[in-house]
Order: structure tokens, then sequence, then C-alpha cells
């Protein structure tokens, strides 16, 4: 059934390949911005009367830091969002009426092939070696193996989900760009929304009283928060299922609202040239 | 110089002209910027929640710190914005090759391709925090502080520019320097805190290299603690500014020389 959408799969992951010069660039873009977060973390424990502040101390915080900088990059795989209004600039989108494969799948594939390439690139070699450093340091303790691989397994299962979610909301933004043209400002606020409500910019349980249960509940704490979470084993196994239950629940629901918004979306294209 | 002006006002005129027939497009644009700041100050009130104080600063006065840091951001994303292209595509597209051709200095037509409206949401903000947090803290707007702070944005932006003159021209060099700039350009992005909280080394970097600290952080310690004495830094910023401008002015002659066009 999906046998004819591995080429999409295939061409993800060579487009990652093709520009792994981006990793570094990113790497010490990103260094830098990590190194001030932990200079502020640690300005704010030294300040703080408790030596936890929100449930993470702060060897947690660091470690928190560390791993949702490197799986966000890891994470926010594929163009799809970017594709989708070039298509509709360029005029084809009007191709895909008439291919006999659908538009939805075609960019899960391509998305799937370009994360299990940053996967192997950049997740893999990063999650050894912090796990090695912090652990050398005492930041990270394993106490059992088996909890640690069940951990691990459990991470796999929940990244999994937060790209697809991630791939999703972008297809969802890509497709209101037959609404409007202001690709780069909608994408813009898609990421500002990504970074703060999934607990990239702060972990969550920072949110103020009511607000911390609706961001934890939302769908973007599941694309960034909860699988560092279970892969740095800040969450029992319980709560990992119950947030991957969750993330599958909101899979549904988007891909549905998706659905809905590219049937209502085909009718109105105005296509620019082409 | 006159001939300069009018040429900039047509081409600025033409530039707003151009943004305004995108109505919705450009208020997606603006309404990102005005986001981003807010999940930013959210994100330190949030933090503040939970310390009484971040190494004597309260709340109010890293407000005012980030309304502070925001003024000279904003001047120069407002009238520069176009050096991010150069570095980013625009060597890489051959995009240059018609500024080559006319008889204007190319860096001027840089500066004059755009009127950044964005800008204006980052302005806003600013003011916006500066006189709320500045009304919260009771700050004395003596003559001397004023001062500082119209010098600090104005020539602060001057400094902001400088960078990305520099920066941008490598990529005449190496085709695409988009990253660099970047990097050098998140350094303004360590201002937003109290620079106490970094060890000497960072310290001297955001000073002696990339003098961010000098046009916002000592600048609004004079506002909230009396630090230094106002004209003092003011001076110290108009010369660090003017000397980075030539500077920078210099390395984008050397190597605007290097422009080869791409081709396509």
């Amino acid at each position: 059934m999906f046998r004819k959408y591995k080429p999409f799969f295939r061409a993800g992951a060579m487009e990652t390949l093709a520009y792994k010069f981006n990793i570094f660039g990113w790497l010490i873009v990103s260094a830098l911005q990590v190194v001030c977060v932990f200079f502020l973390w640690i300005g704010v424990y030294k300040n703080s009367p408790d030596q936890i502040i929100n449930g993470f101390t702060l060897r947690d915080m660091l470690v928190y830091t560390a791993f949702i900088n490197v799986f966000n990059f890891v994470t926010f795989a594929g163009d799809t969002m970017y594709s989708i209004s070039q298509d509709i600039k360029n005029g084809t989108i009007a191709m895909s009426f008439v291919k006999p494969i659908s538009y939805r799948v075609r960019f899960i594939f391509t998305t799937l092939g370009g994360f299990s390439m940053n996967m192997l690139l950049l997740g893999l070699p990063a999650f050894v070696l912090l796990y090695v450093v912090f652990g050398a340091l005492g930041y990270i303790v394993i106490t059992s193996v088996w909890m640690f691989l069940l951990h691990l397994l459990l991470f796999v299962i929940a990244q999994m989900f937060a790209v697809l979610l991630y791939d999703c909301i972008n297809y969802i933004c890509g497709v209101l760009c037959f609404y409007t043209t202001a690709a780069w400002g909608m994408n813009a606020i898609k990421d500002v929304l990504l970074s703060f409500l999934g607990g990239t910019l702060i972990p969550l349980s920072f949110f103020p009283g009511v607000f911390k249960e609706i961001v934890s509940y939302s769908p973007f704490a599941g694309i960034s928060q909860n699988p560092v979470l279970i892969l740095t084993m800040k969450m029992d196994v319980l709560q990992a299922l119950q947030c991957i239950a969750l993330s599958l629940g909101w899979l549904c629901a988007m891909e549905l609202v998706a659905w809905l918004i590219f049937r209502h979306a085909s009718k109105k294209v105005t296509v620019q040239g082409g | 110089m006159i001939r300069y002006a009018k040429l900039y006002f047509t081409c600025i005129k033409r530039s707003i002209i151009t943004r305004l027939e995108y109505k919705r497009d450009t208020f997606i644009s603006i309404f990102n910027f005005f986001l981003t700041n807010v999940a930013s100050i959210l994100s330190i009130w949030m933090i503040m929640e939970s310390i009484p104080s971040l190494n004597g600063w309260t709340m109010a006065e890293m407000g005012f710190l980030y309304g502070f840091s925001m003024m000279p951001v904003a001047l120069d994303h407002i009238f520069t914005d176009d050096l991010w292209n150069v570095a980013y595509w625009k060597v890489r597209n051959g995009e240059m090759d018609r500024m080559f051709t006319k008889p204007v200095p190319v860096l001027f037509q840089v500066i004059a391709e755009t009127f950044q409206l964005e800008g204006l949401g980052e302005l806003i903000v600013g003011v916006v925090m500066l006189s709320v947090c500045g009304s919260m803290l009771n700050i004395v707007w003596s003559f001397g502080a004023v001062f500082v702070l119209i010098v600090a944005t104005v020539f602060g932006a001057v400094v902001i520019t400088s960078f990305k003159i520099i920066f941008a021209s490598l990529a005449f060099k190496f085709k695409r320097s988009g990253q660099l700039l970047q990097v050098a350009y998140n350094f303004i992005g360590y201002t937003r805190y109290p620079i106490n909280i970094y060890p000497k080394l960072i310290r001297g970097l955001l000073t002696f290299v990339f003098p961010f600290a000098l046009i916002i952080s000592y600048p609004v310690e004079i506002f909230l603690f009396q630090t230094y004495s106002p004209y003092l830094i003011a001076g110290v910023i108009v010369a660090a500014s003017c000397a980075l401008f030539a500077i920078s002015l210099l390395i984008w002659r050397a190597l605007e020389r290097r422009y080869e066009s791409t081709g396509s």
C-alpha cells in the first residue's frame, strides 16, 4: 500500500544528506544560544532559595536544555510547508490533483526520510555524546539498565509521534498558504508558537496555574518537551505512556483537520502563474 | 548629497508601497515579531516569578533592559534589513548583478532596498516596555538619561549595522555568509539578561569584540543604578560606533571588488 511512496522517503533522506553542512552551521549558531541559556539558568539557581524549581534541579535543567535543542533540530525535519507554498506559487500544485498518490502521504514519507537522516547524522551521535558527558559528570544517573532501555524504546515511539505531529502542523500551515501568500511570516509564527508552547524556551512546568495544565495537554508538548523528558528519564513509564497516547489522539484529530482544510482550500485554489 | 537623499526616499517609498500591496501579509509579519517578543518576555517573567531576583535585578528592571535592547535592534531592522538577503542568497543567486550596473554605490542600493515595517513592531515593544517598566521603577528621565537613550538607540543601531555590513560582505568572498552573520547577531541576545550572570570571558567578549553590552547593558545601568557617567558612556558609544562603521565600509569596499556573478 505504501510501497509507491518509497521514492519520497529516499528523496527526503538524500536531500537532508545533500544539505548536511546545514547541520554544522546550526551547531555553531545554537551552541552559542545554549551557552547563553546555561549561564542564565546557573544565575537563576544561584539566586533561588530552593535547590529545585518547578521540579528541575540545576543539573536537570542543563541536561534538559542541551537535549531539547538537539532533538528540536532533529524533529523539525522536512520542509512540507515551504514545499506546499512553492507548489502554490509556481502552479505545480495542479499536478498533485491528477497524480494517483496522496498529497498528504507523500509529504509524510519525505519528512520521515529527512528525519531518519537527521537522526543518523546528528541525533544518534549527539545522544551518545551528551549521555556519556552528562553521565560522567553525574548529571544523569542510570539506576537500572532495563529501565534505561525501556525509556529508550518509549522515547523512540514518542519521537516518531513528535515528527508526525510536527509534519501535520507544517502541512496545515502550508495548506493555509492557499489563502495567504505570507508563507515566511506564517512559518515564523509557527516556529515561535512551537518553541514557546512546546517547552523549548522554558519547561512547561514554569507556566502559571491553569496555563500549565492547558499547555501540557496541547499537541505542542508532545513535539518538543515530552520526548526529551522521557529520554532523560524525568518521566516514569506510566506518564510516558500517557504522553504517547495523548500525542496519538492529537495526531488523529489534527490529520482530520488537515484533511478538512485541504478539501475546502483545494476548491478555491488560485494559482499564480505556472 | 541631495541627490542621494532624493534617491533614497524614492526607493523607500517604492518599498513601502510594494509592501502595502499585500496588507494581510505585512500584518502577519508584523504580528510575528510582536509574538516573538511577547514569548520571550513571558519566558523571562516566568523565570523571574520563581526567584526573588536575578543577581539583584527584579522583573521590572529586566523588562526595562529588554525594552532598551529592542531600540537599536528595531532601528537597524527597519533600515538595513536587506543585508540579510545579501548574506544568505543575493550573492549566491547572482541577484547583485543589477546593482553593480548602476552608477550608485552598491551598499547604498542595498540599504535603500527595503524599509522593513516589521521593525516598527519591535520599536513599539521597546517603547511600551521602557515606559511601563520605567514608570514601575520610578525612573528619573533626566537630560543625561534621555541623551544616553537616544545616543544608544541611534549609534547602537550603527554598531549593529556595521556588524551586518562586515559579515554580509564576506558573502562576496564565500558566496554565502548568512549563518556567520547569524552567529554574530545572536550575541545581541546575550544582552537581554544582566551581564553580571556571565563569566569574565563572555563579558569581555561582549564589551570589546561584539560590543553589544556597550550599547545596551552599560547604558541601562545608568538608568537603574547610576553606575557610570552618562556622558562618558555616550562618548564611548559614539566613538566605537564611528570606528566600527568606518572599518565595516573599508571591508565592504575591499570585498565588493571580488564579486563575480554566479550566473543563472
